[in-house]
C-alpha cells in the first residue's frame, strides 16, 4: 500500500463525494501539498461513508490512517500542516483534528463503520474503495488487479474455475440469488458465440453499491467479468450501466481501455490465445431495465420491456445466444474469490448464504452509509452495532430489506440473519442492498405506499396485473393515508397483491405487491385503524395527523415557532406556545426540535409521540 | 421433428418442440382464452387472459407465451384461474374509456341498436333499418308513437344541442314507411316445431312473445279476454296518439306470422292454466294490470274509472260527461282521460296530489292537454265524493297537499295542509290513479307474487310453475309498453331454450362498460369535428282539428325530414361491440367493470387515417398493432410509450394514424382486440359527404 514513507491524502471522488463538495477539497490539499513540498494528494472512489462526504483519509508514512469527515476546503491548511508536522506532534495534531471533524460532525464516530467495527470480516467486494486510485491502473494493479486473470490464464482450466465460483458458494447479488457457479456452468455447456453482461442497472431507490463499486474500484469489476467471459468460453462482454451513472460509465469505459492498452483485455489477453472484448453501454434509466430480458431487449435496441422465461438468457439472450448476465457486485466477489480461493469465501456466512454482502445503510439509524457484512450477521448487529441504533427517543419498529421489491423484517424478528433462505422465511428479501431502517414514527401503510408508488410508476406497463393491479393498490393506499379507507380496500389490498405477485410476468410485478404484502403481515392493525378509525398510529399520515404542543411541557424556548416554516407557531418566548392547526402542514419541524417533551403528535384523539424530554447535559452536547 | 410430451387437464398431449402451451391445449381442443395472443406473432404475453397453472410453479403462466415442455404438469381451469382471469378483465375495464353501446341504446328497455338502424335510415336502406329493428322490437311503428323515450334522454346530443336525437319519430317513420311499401320487410316465420306456446293477454307483451315464437317455428294461440287484440295499446290510449290503423298494421305482422287469436276468452272463466299446461308445451302470461285502482275516498263509487272510460271510447262510445269534469291523478291515464274528454266537448280540470315534476307521464302529454285547454291543479288530494241533491252534479271536497320527505320511489311524498279543504263541483269525476293486477286469479293458480304482480326469475321470466313465464305489466304493475315488448322478447327466448331443451337462460347480453364521468377535455374531444343541428320538428294537427276529432296529432317526418334527423345522430358506442374480445371475455367471466374504479385512461380520438380510427382509451396494451406495424416495416408505425400506468400505444414523434401506418391499417384493426383500432364504420357524417377528415389525408 503506502509503503512509499509518503504522507497520503486520500480524497473521495467518487459521485458521492462530488456532489458534496469534494472536489474543492481535493483541490485545497493538492494545493496545500504543493505548498509543504512533502506529502501527496489521491484522488480516491468512495469508501462508504456517503453521507459524511467530503471524506478525507490521511495515511501517515507508517500506513496508519485516520478519516475525517465533513472537510471542507477551509479546513484543510490546518490539516495538513498538521500531519505534515514532525513527528513527536502528530499524536496530538490528529487528536485536535479529530475535534475538528467530530464538531463539524455532530458528534458522530469518525471511522468509517465498514472497516473498524466488522473487521473480523475482511472486506471484499469494497477492499480497495477508498484506498485505490480509480483511474489508475497502476494502482490498481498495486492493489492486486487482474491477478486472479493472471491466475486463471496461467494455472487453471475454464471448467476449474468454474467449480471455484460453485464451490465459493456465490450468489448472485442482484436480487435473485441464483448460484453464480450453476449459472456459469450452464452457460459454459452452450455453444458459442455467447456473451457475458455485467449488470450496472441498479435501480433500487436507495441503493448504490454498484455505482460506487464501479465508480472506487472499476478495475475489480472489469476483471470479474473477464474471468467471467474466459470461464464460460464468451469472447465478448457488455457492461449494462445507467446513464444516471455519468461517472462509472466513464471510469469503467476508461479503466476497458487501459486494460486493454496494456493486454488485460484484447486480441491476446496476456499474452494467450484468449480474445476479450468489451463495451460499455448506457441504459435507458429506467429501472425494469435490470431485469435481465428487459435488459437484453434494451441492449438490442428495443424498448426495455422483459419477456417470458423460459427460455432463459443463458440458453437465448443477447441477439438470440447464450448470455450470462451478473451484477456488478457478483462480479466484483469474483477476483477475490480465484485469488484468495473458494474456501476462503466459503468460510464466511451461513450454510446456504457465502461471502458478504453490501448494504446500503439508510433511515433511522445514526450512522448510515455503505456497509459490508459477512453474511449470517444478524438485523440487529447491523442497526446496532454498525448503525449505532434509532435516534434517542424512538424505538426500532422495523427494518425495510430489499427496497421495492423487498419487505420488511419487525424489530421481533431481528434476531434473523443475513442469509437468503431465512429472509425470504419472514416475507423480506435479500435484495440487492438497499437496508432502512423504521422507528416508531414511521407509518407502514405510508412506508408501504411508498414502495409501491415507485414500482407502480416503474412498471414497463405490460401485463394488467402489474400496469393496472399495482396502480389500484396504490389507490387504496392512498385512500387510507387520506383517511378516505372504505370497508372493502383491505380485501381488495390482498387480493390484488396476490394476483398481481402471482400472475405478472417478470420479477418486477411478481415482487411488487412484498412491501405491502410484509407489512399486512407485521402490521396489520396498523392498516385497520387507518380504515376503520381513521387514525395513524405513527402520527405520520398528515390527514389524520393533528399536532398540540403541551403547555405544562413547554418551557417557551420558541424553538419550535423559529422553524415552523409557515408560522404556524406564533412566537412568545417564556410563554407556552400553541399550533394554529389550519395553517400547519404537518411537516413535523417542531417535533424534531423541541427538546422538551412538548410537541405532540395527535391522531384519532389518542397522543401517539411525544418528542424527546433532554437533560441539560444532553441539549448543551 | 422433435416432440415433448406434456399433460393439460389430465390428458397426455404430444406436440411439436417449440409449441406453446396455448398451440397444446389447442390440439386437445381445450379452449383457452385470450386477448394479445396473434397467431402468427411472437407472443407478448400481456394481458395474462391465458394464465394456466404449471403443476410446481408459483405463479400463473401465460400459456400462450410458454414453451410445451417434456413433463409439464399443467392445468387450464380452476377456481383461482378463473378468478384471475376474471379479475384480469376488471382491472382492464377499470382503465377502459369505452362505451360498447350507445347511451341511447344503453337506456333502451328492448336494447335497440339505434344508431345502427338509424345509418341505414339515413343511408336510405329501409329495409335493412326494419331488420335491425325487429331484431329488439315488435311494434315499432306504435311505440315509435306512444314510447316516453327513454332512449333520447340518454342521447349525446342532449350535452350539445338542446334535443336529443329523435329516434322514436325514426322507428315510426321507418315502419310507416315500411307498411306502405309494395313489398314491406317482414320477418318470416320459422319452421315448424311442433311445439304449441298458449300466451294469455294479447297485449304487447303477449304480441312480441309471439312475434319472436313464431320466428323461431312455435305454434301459438294467443287467449284474450276482450274482442280485439292490443291490450292497453287499444283499450287504454286514445286514437288521436295512436291510431288504430297503424296498430293493426302492426297486429297484422303477428297474425301473417301464423299466430291463432283466441278473442273474448278469458282464463279465469273460459279456461285455467291448469288446462292450458295440459294442452301446450309452454304457457306465457301477459295479462297486464287490468284492475283499477280506486280513490280511496269517501264516495269514490261515484268516479268513473279512468280505463273503463277510454275503454267505452276506444269501443265507440261516446260516454255522457256533462259539462265539466274532474280528473283526478297524473299519469298517462290521467292525461288520456282529459284530453279525450275534452274531445267530446267538456270542459275538463285535472287535479293531481303532487306537482307537475313528479307526474309520471311524458312532459309532452301534460303540453298538449294545457294547449288543448285542460286546466291543471297541482297539490290537491280528494277527501270525499258526493252528489249535489238528486241530480246528476257531483261536489268533491279536496284538500291542499304539500311535500314532505321521500318515499320509496325517491319522490316527495305529498302530505296534507290542516284546514285546507276545499269544494269543487261538476258533473264527472274520473278516477286515473293506477292500475293493478289481478293478484286473486294468479294465486288461485298456484302462482307466487309480489308487491308489484308476478314473481318472475329476472333474468329467464320464468314463474315458480315448469314451463310457465310471464312478463309486462302482469309482473312490474303498469308500467310502459317498450317495457312490456321487451320482456315478450325475452320470455320467447327463455321458452325457446326450455322446447329446444337447452338450460333456460334467457337471451345472452354481453357485458357493456359505459364512459364515465366524462370530464369537460374529454367531453370536447368527443364533440370535435361535430356540427350542431338543432332537432328536426314534426308537422302536428292544427288545434281546431284536434279538438274536433280523434285524428293524429303528430303527423310524422316526411323522407327528407326522416333522412336529415338521422344525420343528426353521433353513431355513439363502438365499431366493435359486436367483435371486442374484451367484452366477449368480461361476459364470459362475469367481470364487474366498475369493481375497481379509479384513474383511467381518457377517451380520444385520432381519426386522421382513411381506414382506421383510433381511440387510445380503449387499448388493452396487446402490442398487437405494434407488431403488425413493425412486421409490415410501416416507417413510423407504432410504439409503446411512457412507464407504469400510464404507458400508451402511439406513433412516434406524436404524428398520426395517417402517417404511421401507411400499409397496415387494415391488419391491424382486424388484430386488435379491441374497439381500440377499428375499422372506419359509416358514420353519419361519412354519409353527409363532408368527406372532411377521410378527404384530408388521401
Ligand atoms: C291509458 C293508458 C295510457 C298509456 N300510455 C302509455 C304510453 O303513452 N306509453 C307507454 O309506453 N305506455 C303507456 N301505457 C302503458 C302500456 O299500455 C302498458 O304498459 C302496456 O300495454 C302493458 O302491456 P301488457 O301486454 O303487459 O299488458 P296489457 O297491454 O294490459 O295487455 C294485457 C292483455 O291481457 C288481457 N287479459 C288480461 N287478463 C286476462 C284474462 N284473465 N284472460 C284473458 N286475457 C286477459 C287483456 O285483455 C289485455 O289485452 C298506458 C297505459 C294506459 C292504461
Ligand atoms: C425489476 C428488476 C430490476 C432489476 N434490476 C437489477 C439491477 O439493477 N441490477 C442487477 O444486477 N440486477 C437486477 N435485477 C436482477 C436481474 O434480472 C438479474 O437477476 C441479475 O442481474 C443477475 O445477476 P446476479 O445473478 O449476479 O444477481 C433486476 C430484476 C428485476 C426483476
Ligand atoms: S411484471 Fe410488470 S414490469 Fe414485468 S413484464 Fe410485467 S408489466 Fe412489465
Ligand atoms: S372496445 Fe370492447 S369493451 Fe371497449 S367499448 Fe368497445 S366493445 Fe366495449
Ligand atoms: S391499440 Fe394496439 S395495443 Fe392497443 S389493444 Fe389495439 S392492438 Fe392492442
Ligand atoms: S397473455 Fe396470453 S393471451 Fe394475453
Amino acid at each position: 500500500m503506502s509503503g512509499s514513507g509518503e504522507v497520503e491524502f486520500r480524497v473521495g471522488l467518487a459521485s458521492c463525494g462530488v456532489a458534496n463538495g469534494a472536489r474543492p477539497v481535493h483541490e485545497a490539499i493538492e494545493a496545500a501539498v504543493r505548498e509543504a513540498g512533502r506529502g501527496a494528494a489521491r484522488a480516491v472512489g468512495c469508501g462508504g461513508m456517503c453521507h459524511r462526504e467530503p471524506l478525507v483519509e490521511v495515511v501517515d508514512a507508517d500506513g496508519r490512517g485516520v478519516v475525517y469527515t465533513h472537510v471542507t476546503p477551509e479546513l484543510v491548511p490546518g490539516l495538513v500542516r498538521r500531519h505534515l508536522r514532525p513527528k513527536g506532534l502528530l499524536t496530538r495534531a490528529r487528536w485536535l483534528a479529530a475535534g475538528l471533524a467530530e464538531r463539524g460532525n455532530g458528534g458522530s464516530a469518525l471511522h468509517a463503520a465498514a472497516t473498524e467495527e466488522t473487521s473480523a470480516a475482511p472486506r471484499i467486494v469494497l477492499e480497495n474503495c477508498g484506498r485505490v486510485d480509480p483511474l489508475s491502473l497502476d494502482d490498481a494493479l498495486a492493489h492486486g488487479a487482474y491477478e486472479g486473470l493472471r491466475a486463471c490464464l496461467e494455472r487453471f482450466t475454464p471448467d476449474e474455475v468454474v467449480e471455484t465460483i460453485s464451490a465459493s458458494g456465490l450468489r448472485g447479488r442482484g436480487g435473485a440469488g441464483f448460484p453464480t457457479g450453476r449459472k456459469w456452468s450452464l452457460a459454459r455447456a452452450q455453444a458459442a458465440p455467447k456473451y457475458v453482461i455485467c449488470n450496472g442497472d441498479e435501480g433500487d431507490p436507495g441503493a448504490f453499491m454498484d455505482r460506487l463499486v464501479l465508480e472506487s474500484d472499476p478495475h475489480r469489476v472489469v476483471e470479474g467479468l473477464a474471468i467471467a467471459a474466459w470461464a464460460m468460453g464468451a469472447e465478448e462482454g457488455l457492461f449494462y450501466i445507467r446513464a444516471e451513472y455519468p461517472q462509472a460509465v466513464r471510469r469503467v469505459r476508461e479503466a476497458i481501455r487501459e486494460a486493454e492498452a496494456r493486454g488485460f483485455l484484447g486480441e491476446r489477453v496476456l499474452d494467450h490465445d484468449v480474445r476479450l472484448r468489451f463495451e460499455v453501454r448506457e441504459g435507458a434509466g429506467a429501472f425494469v431495465c435490470g431485469e435481465e430480458t428487459a435488459l437484453i431487449a434494451s441492449l438490442e435496441g428495443s424498448r426495455g420491456m422483459p419477456r417470458l422465461r423460459p427460455p432463459y438468457p443463458v440458453e437465448k439472450g443477447y441477439r438470440g445466444r447464450p448470455t450470462a448476465i451478473n451484477n456488478v457486485e457478483t462480479l466484483a466477489c469474483v477476483p477475490w474469490i480465484v485469488r484468495h480461493g473458494a474456501e476462503a469465501f466459503a468460510a464466511l456466512g451461513t450454510d446456504s448464504s457465502k461471502g458478504t454482502k453490501v448494504f446500503a445503510l439508510a433511515g433511522k439509524v445514526r450512522h448510515g452509509g455503505l456497509i459490508e457484512v459477512p453474511m449470517g450477521v444478524s438485523i440487529h448487529t447491523i442497526v446496532e452495532e454498525l448503525g449505532g441504533g434509532v435516534p434517542k427517543g424512538r424505538t426500532l419498529k422495523a427494518v425495510q430489506l430489499g427496497g421495492p421489491s423487498g419487505g420488511c423484517l419487525p424489530a421481533s424478528l431481528g434476531d434473523t440473519p443475513v442469509d437468503y433462505e431465512a429472509l425470504r422465511e419472514t416475507g423480506a428479501i435479500m435484495g440487492s442492498g438497499g437496508l432502512v431502517v423504521l422507528d416508531d414514527r414511521d407509518c407502514m401503510v405510508d412506508m408501504a405506499r411508498f414502495f409501491l408508488r415507485f414500482t407502480c410508476h416503474e412498471s414497463c406497463g405490460k401485463c394488467t396485473f402489474c400496469r393496472i393491479g399495482t396502480q389500484r393498490m396504490l389507490e387504496i393506499l392512498d385512500r387510507l393515508c387520506e383517511g378516505e379507507g372504505r370497508e372493502e380496500d383491505l380485501a381488495n389490498l390482498e387480493e390484488l397483491a396476490d394476483r398481481v405477485s402471482r400472475t405478472s410476468l417478470c420479477g418486477l410485478g411478481q415482487t411488487a405487491p412484498n412491501p405491502v404484502l410484509t407489512s399486512l403481515r407485521y402490521f396489520r392493525e396498523e392498516f385497520e385503524a387507518h380504515v376503520q378509525e381513521k387514525r395513524c398510529p405513527a402520527g405520520r399520515c398528515a390527514a389524520l395527523t393533528d399536532y398540540r404542543i403541551n403547555d405544562a411541557a413547554c418551557i417557551g424556548c420558541t424553538m419550535c415557532a423559529q422553524v415552523c416554516p409557515v408560522n404556524a407557531i406564533a412566537y412568545r418566548p417564556h410563554e407556552p406556545h400553541s399550533i394554529d392547526l389550519d395553517l400547519c402542514t404537518r411537516c413535523n419541524m417542531c417535533f424534531e426540535v423541541c427538546e422538551d417533551g412538548a410537541v405532540e403528535v395527535i391522531s384519532g384523539g389518542e397522543v401517539c409521540a411525544t418528542s424527546p424530554r433532554m437533560s441539560a447535559a444532553e441539549k448543551a452536547s | 421433428m422433435a416432440t415433448v410430451r406434456l399433460k393439460i387437464d389430465g390428458r397426455e398431449v404430444t406436440v411439436e418442440q417449440g409449441k406453446t402451451v396455448l398451440d397444446a391445449a389447442r390440439s386437445l381442443g381445450i379452449s383457452i382464452p385470450t386477448l394479445c395472443h396473434i397467431e402468427g406473432l411472437e407472443p407478448v404475453a400481456a394481458c395474462f387472459l391465458c394464465c394456466v397453472q404449471v403443476e410446481g410453479a408459483r405463479t400463473l403462466s401465460p400459456s400462450c407465451a410458454l414453451p410445451a415442455a417434456n413433463g409439464m404438469v399443467v392445468t387450464t381451469d380452476s377456481d383461482d384461474i378463473r378468478a384471475a382471469r376474471r379479475t384480469a378483465l376488471e382491472l382492464l375495464l377499470s382503465d377502459h374509456a369505452g362505451e360498447c353501446i350507445a347511451p341511447c341504446a344503453a337506456r333502451c328497455p328492448a336494447g335497440l341498436d339505434v344508431p345502427g338502424f338509424v345509418y341505414e335510415i339515413a343511408a336510405g336502406q329501409n329495409d335493412q333499418a326494419m331488420k335491425t329493428i325487429f331484431d329488439r322490437l315488435s311494434l315499432p311503428g306504435t311505440l315509435g308513437r306512444v314510447c316516453p323515450r327513454l332512449c333520447e334522454q340518454g342521447c349525446r346530443r342532449c350535452d350539445y344541442d338542446h334535443e336529443g336525437l329523435a329516434i322514436g319519430a325514426l322507428h315510426r317513420h321507418a315502419t310507416d314507411r315500411n307498411q306502405a311499401a309494395d313489398e314491406p320487410a317482414l320477418p318470416r316465420a320459422g319452421e315448424a316445431s311442433g311445439k304449441r306456446v298458449a300466451i294469455v293477454g294479447a297485449g304487447p307483451a303477449g304480441l312480441t312473445a309471439a312475434f319472436y315464437l313464431l320466428q323461431h317455428g312455435h305454434a301459438c294461440t294467443l287467449f284474450d279476454a276482450h274482442p280485439k287484440a292490443g291490450g292497453m295499446l287499444r283499450y287504454g290510449i286514445p286514437e288521436y296518439r295512436l291510431p288504430r290503423a297503424a296498430l293493426d298494421a302492426e297486429i297484422d305482422v303477428v297474425d301473417r306470422l301464423g299466430a291463432t287469436f283466441r278473442m273474448s276468452t278469458r282464463w279465469g272463466s273460459d279456461f285455467s292454466l291448469t288446462e292450458l299446461r295440459r294442452d301446450h308445451d309452454a304457457v306465457f302470461l301477459g295479462i297486464g294490470a287490468q284492475l283499477s285502482s280506486r280513490l280511496r275516498c269517501e264516495g269514490e263509487d261515484l268516479a268513473y274509472s279512468g280505463i273503463e272510460f277510454l275503454r267505452r271510447v276506444a269501443e265507440g262510445e261516446s260516454p255522457d260527461l256533462g259539462h265539466s269534469v274532474v280528473v283526478i291523478g297524473g299519469g298517462n291515464t290521467a292525461m288520456d282521460s282529459a284530453r279525450t274528454a275534452r274531445r267530446l266537448g267538456a270542459e275538463v280540470r285535472v287535479l293531481y296530489r303532487r306537482t307537475r315534476t313528479e307526474m309520471p307521464c311524458l312532459m309532452e302529454e301534460v303540453e298538449g292537454a294545457e294547449e288543448e285547454g285542460v286546466g291543471l291543479e297541482f297539490l290537491v288530494a280528494p277527501v270525499r265524493l258526493a252528489r249535489q241533491g238528486n241530480g246528476h252534479a257531483l261536489t268533491l271536497v279536496c284538500q291542499r297537499m304539500e311535500l314532505g320527505e321521500e318515499d320509496d320511489s325517491g319522490r316527495r311524498r305529498p302530505v296534507p295542509i290542516p284546514d285546507s279543504e276545499f269544494e269543487v263541483r261538476c258533473d264527472t269525476v274520473i278516477a286515473a290513479v293506477g292500475q293493478a293486477v289481478d293478484r286473486s286469479l294468479a294465486e288461485h293458480e298456484g302462482l307466487e307474487l309480489t308487491g308489484w304482480g308476478l314473481a318472475v326469475d329476472e333474468k329467464t321470466l320464468a314463474t315458480n310453475l315448469p314451463g310457465v313465464f310471464a312478463g309486462g305489466d302482469a309482473v312490474l304493475g303498469a308500467d310502459l309498453a317498450v317495457r312490456a315488448v321487451a320482456a315478450g322478447r325475452i320470455a320467447a327466448t327463455s321458452i325457446d331454450q326450455h322446447l329446444t331443451g337447452q338450460p333456460v337462460t334467457g337471451p345472452e347480453e354481453l357485458a357493456a362498460i359505459a364512459l364515465r364521468p366524462v370530464d369537460d377535455e374529454e367531453q370536447a374531444a368527443i364533440f370535435r369535428d361535430i356540427e350542431k343541428a338543432e332537432r328536426v320538428p314534426t308537422p302536428t294537427l292544427g288545434m281546431e282539428q284536434r279538438l274536433s276529432s280523434f285524428e293524429e296529432i303528430d303527423q310524422g317526418l316526411g323522407d327528407e325530414q326522416a333522412r336529415a334527423e338521422a344525420l343528426r345522430c353521433l353513431s355513439c358506442g363502438c365499431a366493435k361491440a359486436g367483435g371486442c374480445g374484451l367484452r366477449r371475455w368480461a361476459t364470459v367471466y362475469l367481470a364487474d367493470p366498475y369493481r375497481f374504479l379509479g384513474r383511467r385512461r381518457r377517451f380520444a380520438r385520432d381519426d386522421t387515417h382513411p381506414e382506421v380510427v383510433y381511440e387510445p382509451g380503449k387499448c388493452i396494451m396487446c402490442d398487437a398493432c405494434v407488431r403488425i406495424a413493425a412486421e409490415a416495416s410501416e416507417e413510423l408505425g407504432l410504439s409503446i410509450t411512457g412507464r407504469g400506468f400510464d404507458v400508451s400505444v402511439a406513433v412516434p414523434f406524436d404524428a398520426s394514424m395517417s402517417d404511421g401506418l401507411r400499409h397496415a391499417a387494415r391488419r391491424c384493426a382486424e388484430a386488435c382486440p379491441t374497439g381500440a383500432i377499428a375499422l372506419r364504420t359509416g358514420r353519419a357524417c361519412d354519409l353527409a359527404g363532408c368527406g372532411g377528415c377521410s378527404a384530408e389525408t388521401t
